[in-house]
């Protein structure tokens, strides 16, 4: 019987280069899986699995090294504190090499087998070509919400390499959240931008992030130093005076933004690209594609942005409250992702760059149902030259810069 | 916070409407004096703390509180009098929607609505009939 322990490169080598003989750890282990992850620091991301004791011993010479096993059990007779010890690594330097090892006390016939959780240069080899993977290390991004669509476009960016992010939500994880969220109900009652900081890590440890939950309309120097001191900003908020403060700011520090929502009950969604010098978010007021009626998810922020009326039935506002299945927010998020990357990419020598010459539109629509704002388009399965757009597909539409726009006229 | 430029913007457009003696307006509210076909004067204060990107409050601070046909005041959220919860004893009025907002409708135009609501809460004084009457006519 094999059992499985990862440890973290960076802590062994401290341990290794301390003066201490032996260190206390944990280990969370997988009840039944016989999977462990042992850490001698608190872990930047709270871990999943059980805990248990874990001794980190350093040993002198080669014979303690293989004689470990007594020596751990005349410590655990010895101080109480060790009796409930649940795994043992021992480490010896032999002609400038490390010998490592584990047992489980009291289970001296299983085998365990240690592996290294990969450094930082081994973490994205395989997207390597594909994407710049060195340049979206050093590039930052600042998420603004993290909903079911922020969250999830974080996640999807650390994984693609992106290194360096802030993260800006006021909001708690709350039980109606999480059918569409990245978060389980264990972490009920987080601040979401905590949440998500931690799903980074656990993609890449050695991602930089800043957290600020604040409710940026009451903090707008904050979120103007944020814009002004990143690549790209991500506006995924559920309200329509926050995409225009970061539509303004966007525009003032001539940043590029990425603007994506779900229109009611997701029954399709859009994106918006706001670059230097073309159309901004201000500018799609007016336009045929576009619809200013908002999914609404969340009924206390819905009261509290005027969204639902002060004046409208507890019963009637519960009626209004209609969120979509989290599939149908899913493309929308894919096509912000994407963008990004192709964003963060420019200047890169890589394959997404190919990209450059078709996702060159301003914004892109996606319909998941034919209902409400789509009732026109065409059926999926009957679209006779393709006159009319259907669904499940993505549009790209070209709209020119409006030479009256109150915000973007004199950039 | 608004910006330099739009301050000078929204001053601009609301002096071609109305004499630079009605209105005061700072980075954080425009109060202005308003008067009917009645020659009634009333005072309205906008909130611009996160103009022009949300709603403004708009208050009526005199009278205070507005009083309404039966003599209640008009304190209270309510969809057929056109009102929001008020605040500080001042009746807050509904003006523009949330979905019907975006930062390129100007100062002048939400006081054109205010100075729209005036003229109908004087017809609900006069004949008792609830504000929405004569608006949703008017946008209709």
């Amino acid at each position: 019987m094999e059992s499985l322990l990862y440890l973290y490169q960076y802590q062994i080598q401290k341990f290794v280069n301390s003066s201490a003989g032996s260190q206390l750890g944990v280990a969370y282990e997988w009840k039944g899986e016989d999977v462990y992850h042992a850490y001698l620091e608190y872990p930047q991301i709270a871990p999943s699995g059980y805990a248990v004791a874990c001794l980190f011993l350093k040993a002198a010479c080669k014979a303690d090294y293989e004689n470990a096993e007594c020596f751990a059990g005349n410590l655990m007779n010895q101080d109480a504190s060790m009796a409930r010890l649940g795994m043992v690594v021992v480490f010896c330097m032999e002609n400038g090499r490390l010998l490592k090892r584990a047992f489980v006390p009291n289970d001296s016939a299983r085998c365990v087998r240690i592996e290294y959780v990969p450094d930082k240069s081994n973490l994205y080899t395989r997207s390597k070509g594909l994407i710049e993977v060195g340049a979206l290390e050093k590039r930052h991004v600042l998420i603004v919400g993290l909903g079911s669509g922020g969250a999830t476009i974080a996640v999807e960016l650390a994984k693609a390499g992106v290194g360096n992010f802030a993260l800006v939500d006021f909001d708690r994880l709350e039980l109606h959240n999480i059918a569409r969220h990245i978060a389980g109900v264990n972490e009920l009652g987080r601040l979401k931008t905590n949440i998500v900081r931690d799903a980074i890590l656990g993609k890449n440890p050695y991602a930089n992030i800043s957290t600020h939950p604040v409710d940026i309309m009451k903090d707008i120097p904050l979120i103007e130093q944020l814009v002004s001191g990143t690549d790209l900003v991500i506006a995924a908020t559920d309200s329509l005076p926050s995409r225009y403060l970061l539509n303004s700011l966007i525009i003032k520090h001539k940043k590029t933004g990425l603007f994506g929502r779900a229109v009611t009950r997701a029954e399709g969604g859009d994106v918006l690209r706001v670059r230097p010098g073309g159309p901004c978010y201000a500018c799609l007021k007016g336009s045929q594609w576009y619809t200013q009626e908002e999914e609404i998810t969340d009924l206390r922020r819905a009261r509290e942005t005027g969204v639902i009326p002060a004046y409208t039935s507890e019963e009637d506002a519960d009626a209004m409250v209609q969120v979509g299945l989290s599939t149908d927010i899913a493309p929308i998020n894919t096509m912000v992702v994407k963008l990004a990357i192709q964003e963060l990419s420019r200047g890169t020598e890589c394959l997404i760059t190919t990209l450059d010459k078709e996702l060159d539109y301003d914004f892109y629509m996606w319909a998941n149902r034919r209902e409400l704002h789509f009732a026109n388009w065409a059926p999926f399965n009957h679209n006779p030259g393709r006159k009319k757009p259907t669904i499940l597909q993505w549009y790209g539409v070209k709209f020119p810069k409006s030479c009256d726009c109150h915000e973007c006229r004199n950039y | 916070m608004m910006t330099e430029e739009r301050l000078k913007d929204e001053f601009y457009l609301l002096s071609q409407a109305f004499s630079v003696k009605q209105f005061k307006l700072t980075s954080n509210t425009l109060t202005i004096a308003l008067q009917t076909n009645s020659k009634k004067i009333y005072t309205v204060r906008i909130d611009l703390a996160n103009h022009p990107y949300e709603v403004p409050k708009v208050f009526i601070t005199n009278p205070k509180p507005l009083l309404d046909r039966s003599g209640n005041p008009m304190l209270d959220a309510s969809h057929p009098m056109h009102t929001l919860g008020g605040e500080n004893g001042c009746t807050r009025i509904c003006h523009y929607g949330a979905s019907q907002w975006h930062p390129g409708v100007y100062l002048y135009q939400v006081v054109v609505k205010v100075r729209v609501w005036l003229e109908v809460y004087e017809n609900h004084l006069k004949t008792g009939y609830p504000l929405d009457k004569y608006l949703t006519t008017a946008a209709g």
